[in-house]
């Protein structure tokens, strides 16, 4: 057997731990709540304490069902590993979907000449200057939900952004993206979406370069880059897992940018947003929370410049939970267990 | 001499019309109460401008804007709506002699 990414052993027993874990950890709140409910307490504040102490106890019993769907899609994933491993398996390299995990990665190539497209500039710059959001600007394409996902990674992890983009001939280009499974796929771009994300001075970036690696993405799946969401694009991008939330508190939000995870703020579904500098439809970049001012700061993909649709704009938290119905956080490194489960939606920790 | 073209504009994007740049703040594809909010920019100069279904609005001298199509309305009980998904439809209406900005 070829073994390619993972050691399936190791990820079955990752699978049985998890599974052992939530079971554990289902007969410990099982017995806090035979405890709760056998204290002697009457009057409103137990009655309240009680139905809140039910209410978690309803939710937490959500959450490890949760963990134990993920326990059951590692088997999966195990299963599928071994298959392609195998010396008749299906799979291998050149298909975009090779290499999970490993250093073997299917390779997607650009034609090179696709309708819409322009040629790839020589020695696109990576240098802090050229992926600062403040120089880049959206074009004609409904793609704000990636480029203010890649205005997160620019902010975040901006060596992230240039270790997934080599230029290995002039002109030509290795984007490096992750498929729904997170293995590591790459596209080979030698053109640039014609009307797509330019610098501010109107030159070809690495936004650019991700923009016509994420097209290709969506070609080989029959989908249309205009419209989208920003978890699909970070999880895309990043290999890793992101969270979409209805809404998040200050300190909430304010903890993910301190971790240094991607944050975007999106009014999808509101199609005239009060605020009014706010653009309805659109995803953009939470860039800096101030708890102490209450304030939130997010960042428009499109030039800067326009008194009616700003670059950075600075909120209220208020403000933000009316504005955005939607908080996407997503991650460069691997999620923790727990991490991601609890917030903005009243769980809390355990 | 006017140039009167049609224009489709995405939703959270920047369309480019000669050397206007065209772009949504919102709109509302409410069946009798359609309308779009339109930004016109041209260089450091921005104009919001408020377009009812099929009326034509004055951006500045020799240069109108007739909103045309705006989507359906989102709906919250449709699920989460992607984002930059659907376009608004405007005729641009300029004389030649303005360059459109």
């Amino acid at each position: 057997m070829i073994e390619l990414g993972a050691d399936t052993d190791m990820v079955r027993a990752h699978a049985q731990a998890m599974r052992t874990g939530a079971k554990t950890l289902r007969e410990r709140i099982s017995t806090l709540g035979s405890t709760v409910r056998s204290v002697t307490w009457t009057g409103p504040d137990a009655e309240e304490f009680r139905t809140t102490a039910e209410s978690q106890f309803t939710e937490a019993g959500a959450l490890l069902e949760s963990i134990d769907r993920r326990s059951d899609e590692l088997l999966e994933h195990a299963d599928e590993q071994d298959l392609v491993s195998s010396v008749d398996g299906a799979g291998g390299e050149g298909d975009g979907t090779a290499g999970p995990g490993g250093d073997e990665a299917g390779t997607v190539k650009d034609p090179g000449d696709a309708e819409g497209t322009d040629p790839a500039d020589e020695d696109i710059p990576e240098d802090d200057e050229a992926l600062d959001p403040e120089d880049s600007g959206q074009g004609s394409i409904g793609d704000c939900y990636l480029l203010s996902s890649l205005q997160s990674l620019a902010q975040r992890d901006p060596d992230f952004l240039r270790e997934h983009v080599k230029e290995v001939e002039p002109g030509v280009y290795e984007v490096t993206m992750y498929d729904e499974h997170g293995d590591r796929v790459v596209y080979q771009v030698e053109s640039v979406q014609e009307g797509g994300v330019r610098g501010a001075d109107g030159d070809q970036s690495v936004y650019s370069l991700y923009e016509r690696a994420y097209t290709m993405h969506l070609d080989a799946r029959g989908e249309d880059i205009n419209g989208g969401y920003p978890e699909d694009a970070m999880e895309t991008l990043t290999g890793r897992s992101a969270d979409a939330y209805d809404s998040l508190s200050i300190d909430e939000l304010a903890e993910q940018i301190d971790r240094g995870h991607l944050v975007n703020a999106d009014t999808g579904g509101m199609d005239d947003p009060s605020h009014d500098s706010i653009v309805g439809n659109h995803a953009y970049t939470v860039s800096s929370v101030d708890t102490e001012a209450g304030t939130v700061t997010v960042t428009n993909p499109w030039t800067a410049g326009d008194p009616n649709a700003p670059k950075n704009v600075t909120m209220s938290h208020e403000e933000y939970r009316e504005t955005f119905g939607r908080t996407t956080v997503g991650r460069t490194v691997e999620k923790g267990v727990f991490e991601g489960i609890g917030i903005g939606d009243g769980i809390g920790w355990f | 001499m006017t140039t009167e073209e049609q224009v489709a504009i995405a939703l959270g994007a920047v369309t480019p019309w000669r050397d206007l740049q065209l772009a949504i703040k919102g709109f509302s594809g409410e069946t009798g109460a359609s309308y779009a909010k339109v930004i016109v920019r041209a260089g450091d100069d921005s104009q919001l401008v408020r377009i009812e279904l099929g009326e034509t609005a004055e951006v500045r001298d020799g240069l109108s804007i007739r909103l045309d199509e705006v989507p359906p309305p989102s709906r919250p009980e449709d699920g989460p709506a992607p984002t930059g998904r659907g376009r608004v439809l405007v005729t641009v209406r300029a004389a030649d002699e303005d360059g459109a900005g």
